[in-house]
């Protein structure tokens, strides 16, 4: 039987209406949530209705699923009547029903998110290269400029950046056909604007894909939505379905997703948004966590502010920042960045009270520079690795740079660790098996990619057995190995290798690859599953490397002239396997594990926890924190108010939008103070994360060894610990 | 065999069978004709209309057995037929399409090559910023061509079947593309009217309103044909219930109907139409019902009511129900209950796999499972493509060769292992240097040092025997040329002789077709063809499909299993999650639905959900009936694609069979 607490006792006597739900961070609004969900089902919810639960991650789509099914188990309830849905999936639920109303063909695919940012790049260049006149008045550096070049490729990636930010705006507004259409008129018609060549491109890319039969991910929601406005007989039925909608992660809600939830729940009239506006870390998506802090004012509001899962020193911390920054934070526009909201602790004979620790559980330290910060912080959690092996342990970095800086240091010093955004070391050895084995198959004559297939497959040798057969393989060409003419020198071989035994193995491999290369005529999705079922694999293995072939398979229908070296170099392929790694992640919940160090980007830590987190890098290089400083997506080689173009032609949608006119000076200065308001949540979602103990560290001189301004924040962070920790 | 007492059947007058699957129906008929020609009548007086090549296969194989001398079968499908009058009375057509004989035979192209004609047009249009739709030209074309097959078997003119679909849209994008799909379509039927090339829409079109409605036809068909034995009504398109309606105003006929068929819906079936139009013109004999039929009918009711409110209780077939995470799950599960019971002696042709879509994850992972427990999976009624056989494609390369077309390392690797005789390190490392440098060039020392000089010697003269064949002209002949001088020494098995025969007549074929459509002229004949053949347009070997011999574990889609006439004892029901087992078939450009004679104007999101329930009720409980032991549905919570499934199938079965 669970125990509710204060707020979730009252939200889990919901019945029905509009509810507003803000809780803070581990305040455990899945568990209540589900609690609710399952007491409106055993209540009955009529014949064939449902509740839908949108959230945003997969992860949290799992976890919402397992936690359901077994609390409606535990009451004996068959596990149905509810649905969890990613706003995507709920999208492309919805235009299933009817895809051809809005032009869909009922086989569409789906294009991934790096084949999208792929697609959109190809056809920027070729809009850079043939517009030359139009983009480059905005550089502030001449031809004879030595830094010319550098200055035109940041430019140019910044344009990218722009016009992939901007389509999803664009998408993501909610506008109707008709809307879009108007907005699309004026601007192409009208003056040269980010956003007009923002909408060139969009068109391009729009009948590109159409032409493949794709949508994106955004066009998933968009083309429901527009069902769901269109089509009032399919509105109906999916409204009569869901009996009620509930909203995790509120926060992160787009315009046209607020609008989707809303027009799903208005029959009903049944609505719980459930967010933290603190927690709203998602603006580069196109989110707006003002959209959930209206709703609060709007609607019925039940807070959930007890939660178990930090320290009293880590709550009392993360309600003094967000404190400081409503009250005292340098830039006062900035003030309302977090909404003013504390954590409580749990009390009296609560289940799962919150941790206790001996001594502070904070602690800060400033380095010189980040290098020397990366490099202790790693020493640090190496030893806090050994010295606490049942504790969970986190790095959190700002950016997958430092990220990556880290993992290479932890690997140096032997210290396990893994990415949370990765899947599992096993699935990804499994899955690079196969490719180096389809990379030798297609093109076999390549000494190097024999040599480095016999590296992997030989891996179990000693290192000085591997070091003769590598010096061996050298020597000899593939063929002559695979396919001798004249028969095979047994006399070549190492002597060592062959006392051991272990030629046994280089021969059990030499077979196995003349038989792989009696299947290299075949598809290539054929023929990685042949070596699939060739292989021991485990389930999740197996998916991936079902996965890798299925991917195949579409890349050769979409041009049957692929072959399969042509395969082997298809960056779309890395990049799909990437995100099918990551679901696959997703799917199976990530799981920090004692022992092993997990290393993440603060954005990316949003849900997990750790009893022991790291949190790296508060310097001004990575978290400006006044206007005048340099912010880390600023294009440096245009002219100061163009320095931010994503933010510009947002504005100009929204001016676009409004038929309003807009000053480039205004808008970058608020594209900053959003920027800054974004990051202050960012590390108050780092905070968060720790159970037991927090380390923060900083660092004074950037990488290109210049003495940083000092950073208000870490200042702030610095002085509270001096002072609490005595 | 056929059963001693259907000798005692009497024919005084027509006969129409009704029941559902595996009740003994076509035996029957099977019966009366073997009565009728014992009793004098000839053979050729005789019309049986089936349903497809396959069938006609089936039945000639039964008739040659039940009969002691063959005279000529008249066994026909409905476009078979279509197309053997057409050309039979080329002469009436001609005149009244053209106004004049000029006595050109007329050519029938196939689906594929409609398909492929119509792709380039679409893509014409998509230059042009029209059909902007999120749909690739190739799933356009096959709507468009889908269209005008209705149109011309629904008895309308091609535009209507395009107007009916645009008058119940209100978008006026989607009004905007339908039009634009309906001149793609006209331009499509100008261009099969001035080459004289027809498609089945036109060849349908021509037969029913050229020789049908002429006096002088209609009178030879009387006097030729005395009886009429029609397999499957329900599976007629209407123009075919038109034409066996007709017949019977002077011939007798046998026929079958199965109330639960229907199943070709999406090429134009309409059972309704044919029961009504025809039931009263027959004596009806209800057959045996099937035992599985309380099972199919509740679960049946069940999904047509969305909602499962009737549970029933039966001992056969068992019906499981197996839930996994992942589709690699499903599969691997599969394989090992097929081996389970394959261990305990099943006969392996009494198991069938049936999936909704069979993708080649699915194919591929399973065939290679049961490959290594010596258990054979067959694909019933998948066509086998040129593209798939090696043979053929050495001779593609071979042709690319002479006519310097560009190729692909890996396709002359593969050529120059199997032409030359290298392994495939060798072949590749020549065939990159080939590639690189021309025919021409001789190879450098060390490229000989690694292939050896035998290699070399025999890769020197294979290059001098090109390039001497490349002052010849680049037509059809090359392909016979080649086959005679270069690859009917290295033929290894029956397969490679058949694709080298398909392939030569396929080439003469497009050939034919390119010299009259002005479409395909534009495009060498070797770089066209080689595409058609790279494209899996065409066929390997007409009227041969996998899965016609009874070998193995049977894995097929449901329309496959139907149209195979047969009954497994276990069936395992794949990817049971799957929205494809209950698809709509309403398209952009395309509704099935509002094509009947009887249609009333209407078309909105009730009768959709309706039709979409009918639909897939009818497949569920034709499987059902199908089964004579278990069935277990495989469900995956994610597809092979790594999305979630949505499917209610799991649900409705649990229900309907009482299990949770």
């Amino acid at each position: 039987m669970i125990s509710l607490r204060p707020g979730q006792v009252e939200v889990s006597q919901y019945q029905s209406g509009v509810l507003a739900v803000p809780a803070v961070p581990g305040a455990g609004k899945t568990t209540c949530l589900c609690h609710l969900a399952c007491n409106l089902i055993a209540n009955d919810l009529g014949p064939g209705k449902k509740i839908l639960i949108v959230t945003v991650m997969n992860s949290a789509v799992s976890n919402f699923r397992h936690k359901m099914r077994n609390l409606l188990q535990e009451q004996g309830i068959q596990a149905k009547g509810y649905e969890v849905k990613t706003l995507h999936s709920l999208g492309l639920l919805i235009l299933k029903q009817k895809p051809e109303k809005v032009l869909v063909n009922s086989a569409f695919d789906i294009l991934t998110g790096d084949d999208r940012i792929g697609i959109i790049n190809g056809l920027t260049d070729r809009w850079i290269s043939s517009n030359r006149d139009r983009w480059q008045p905005y550089l502030k550096l001449s031809s004879d400029d030595r830094w010319y070049q550098r200055g035109v490729n940041s430019w140019i990636s910044g344009i990218k950046d722009m016009v992939n930010s901007t389509i999803t705006r664009i998408k993501l507004q909610g506008f109707s056909v008709q809307e879009q259409e108007g907005i699309q008129q004026r601007v192409l018609s009208g003056e040269d604007s980010f956003l007009k060549w923002a909408f060139e491109i969009m068109m391009e890319y729009d009948r590109y894909i159409r032409n493949m039969g794709r949508v994106d991910f955004d066009d998933l929601i968009v083309f429901a939505y527009r069902l769901l406005l269109d089509d009032m007989e399919l509105r109906q039925r999916m409204q009569e379905r869901w009996a009620y909608v509930f909203e995790d992660e509120a926060q992160d809600s787009t315009p046209l997703q607020e609008k989707l939830v809303r027009i799903l729940s208005e029959k009903s009239g049944n609505l719980l948004r459930v967010g933290d506006i603190n927690q709203g870390i998602m603006g580069f998506t196109g989110t707006d966590p003002s959209l959930f802090s209206r709703f609060c004012s709007e609607a019925a509001n039940q807070p959930i502010s007890v939660a178990s899962r930090s320290t009293q020193d880590i709550m009392d911390f993360a309600n003094h920042f967000v404190g400081w920054v409503r009250g005292s934070f340098p830039l006062e526009a900035c003030r309302n960045a977090l909404a003013d909201q504390q954590i409580r602790g749990t009390y009296g004979d609560d289940p799962f009270p919150n941790p206790v620790v001996d001594g502070f559980a904070l602690t800060v330290h400033d380095y010189e520079t980040g290098d020397e910060e990366l490099n202790a912080i790693a020493h640090k959690a190496a030893v806090a690795a050994k010295m606490f092996p049942h504790q969970t342990i986190a790095v959190l970095t700002r950016d997958n740079w430092s990220l990556n800086g880290l993992a290479k240091r932890l690997a140096e010093l032997k210290v396990p660790w893994e990415d949370v955004s990765r899947g599992t070391t096993a699935d990804q050895q499994s899955l690079e098996d196969v490719q180096t084995i389809v990379s030798f198959l297609a093109e076999p004559d390549n000494e190097v990619r024999f040599r480095e297939l016999a590296e992997r497959f030989m891996a179990g040798l000693d290192p000085d057995e591997l070091d003769l057969l590598n010096n061996y393989l050298k020597e000899r060409n593939p063929e002559d190995l695979l396919y001798p003419i004249d028969g095979f020198e047994i006399g070549s071989i190492p002597e060592e290798l062959w006392a051991s035994g272990s030629w046994n193995k280089v021969e059990e491999l030499l077979f196995d690859l003349r038989r792989w290369l009696e299947y290299s005529h075949l598809p290539a999705d054929d023929l990685i599953l042949q070596l699939a079922g060739e292989m021991a694999l485990d389930k999740e293995q197996r998916e991936l490397v079902n996965s890798y072939a299925g991917q195949i398979s579409r890349l050769l229908s979409d041009g049957p002239h692929h072959d399969l070296f042509s395969v082997t170099q298809a960056q779309e392929l890395d990049r799909n396997m990437k995100l099918v790694i990551r679901n696959l992640r997703d799917r199976k919940g990530y799981s920090p594990k004692p022992g092993t160090v997990s290393l993440s980007t603060m954005h990316r830590s949003k849900g997990l926890e750790w009893d022991i987190v790291y949190l790296t890098g508060l310097a001004v290089d990575h978290f400006p924190d006044s206007l005048n400083q340099r912010f880390p997506g600023d294009i440096w080689s245009v002219k100061e108010e163009f320095r931010n173009p994503s933010a510009l032609a947002l504005a100009q949608l929204n001016a676009a939008e409004a038929g309003t006119g807009l000053d480039p000076g205004e808008i970058a200065v608020e594209a900053k103070i959003q920027e800054i308001s974004e990051n202050l949540r960012v590390i108050y979602v780092a905070i968060t994360r720790a159970r037991e103990r927090l380390i923060i560290s900083s660092h004074k001189k950037n990488t290109y060894n210049k003495v940083l301004e000092s950073s208000s924040i870490f200042t702030e962070i610095a002085a509270y610990v001096k002072q609490n920790s005595k | 065999m056929v059963p001693a007492w259907t000798r005692r059947l009497i024919y005084i007058e027509n006969i129409l069978y009704y029941g559902n699957a595996l009740t003994g129906k076509t035996t029957k008929l099977i019966a009366h004709y073997r009565d009728l020609t014992e009793k004098g009548l000839k053979t050729d007086s005789i019309l049986v209309l089936v349903q497809d090549g396959r069938e006609i296969t089936r039945w000639r194989e039964h008739l040659l057995k039940a009969l002691p001398i063959a005279g000529s079968l008249q066994v026909f499908s409905y476009w078979g037929f279509v197309q053997s009058e057409v050309a039979r009375h080329w002469n009436w057509a001609e005149k009244e399409l053209y106004g004049s004989l000029a006595s050109v035979r007329p050519s029938f192209i196939t689906a594929e090559i409609a398909h492929f004609l119509i792709t380039i047009m679409v893509n014409d249009h998509r230059m042009k910023g029209k059909m902007n739709t999120v749909a690739t030209p190739e799933q356009m074309a096959i709507q468009i061509l889908n269209n005008m097959n209705l149109a011309a078997t629904f008895g309308m003119k091609l535009d209507e079947a395009f107007l009916r679909v645009q008058s119940v849209e209100t978008d006026p994008a989607r009004r905007i593309v339908i039009g634009e799909a309906l001149a793609v379509a006209r331009g499509f039927r100008k261009t099969c009217v001035e080459s004289r090339s027809f498609d089945y829409s036109m060849a349908v079109e021509i037969f029913n309103t050229i020789l049908l409605r002429d006096s002088r036809y209609r009178e030879m068909l009387s006097k030729r044909f005395k009886v009429l034995i029609a397999d499957n009504l329900e599976e007629g398109v209407p123009s075919q219930t038109d034409l066996v309606e007709l017949m019977l105003q002077s011939c007798r006929s046998f026929a079958v109907f199965d109330p639960d068929g229907g199943h070709t819906d999406f090429f134009g079936a309409d059972p309704d139409y044919a029961w009504d139009k025809l039931h009263s013109l027959y004596k009806i004999e209800r057959c045996l019902l099937n035992p599985n039929t309380i099972l199919a009918d509740t679960v049946a009711s069940n999904i047509k009511n969305g909602l499962t409110l009737e549970t029933c209780s039966v001992e056969k077939p068992l019906i499981k129900l197996i839930d996994m995470d992942y589709r690699s799950e499903l599969i691997l599960s599969l394989a090992e209950h097929i081996e389970k019971l394959n261990s305990q002696g099943c006969s392996l042709d009494e198991i069938a796999i049936i999936a909704p879509v069979i993708d080649r994850v699915l194919e591929v992972s399973l065939k290679t499972l049961l490959k290594s427990k010596h258990i054979q999976v067959q694909l019933l009624n998948r066509r086998e493509y040129l593209a798939d056989k090696e043979f053929a494609q050495v001779m593609v390369v071979l042709v690319s060769l002479i006519e310097k077309s560009p190729l692909a390392v890996s396709e002359l690797a593969q050529a120059f292992k199997i032409i030359l005789g290298l392994d495939p390190v060798r072949s590749n490392l020549l065939a990159k240097f080939s590639n690189s440098k021309g025919l021409e060039a001789a190879l450098p020392a060390d490229l000989i040092g690694r292939i050896g000089f035998a290699a070399n010697n025999r890769y020197r003269e294979f290059c001098d025997w090109i390039i001497a064949k490349r002052n010849l002209s680049a037509d059809a002949s090359i392909f016979q040329q080649l086959f005679g001088e270069v690859m009917a020494g290295l033929v290894r098995e029956e397969g490679d002789l058949s694709a080298s025969r398909q392939l030569i007549q396929s080439a003469v074929s497009f050939e034919k077709s390119q010299g009259k459509i002005d479409l395909l002229k534009g495009m060498s004949f070797v770089e066209g063809f080689a595409n058609m053949i790279r494209q899996g347009t065409i066929a390997a070997e007409a009227g041969k499909i996998q899965g016609a011999e009874n070998n193995g574990v049977v894995l097929a889609t449901p329309l496959a299993i139907f149209k195979s006439s047969r009954s497994f004892k276990y069936q395992f029901w794949v990817d049971g999650s799957s929205e494809s087992w209950t698809p709509r078939r309403a398209r952009e450009i395309n509704n099935y639905h509002l094509m009947s004679k009887g249609w009333n104007g209407r078309w909105d999101d009730s009768m959709d959900i309706v039709k979409k329930a009918e639909g897939a009720a009818k497949t569920v409980s034709g499987l059902i009936l199908r089964c004579t032991g278990e069935i277990v549905l495989l469900v995956s919570e994610y597809n092979s694609m790594g999305q979630e499934q949505e499917g209610d199938l799991p649900d409705i079965i649990r229900g309907s069979v009482g299990q949770v």
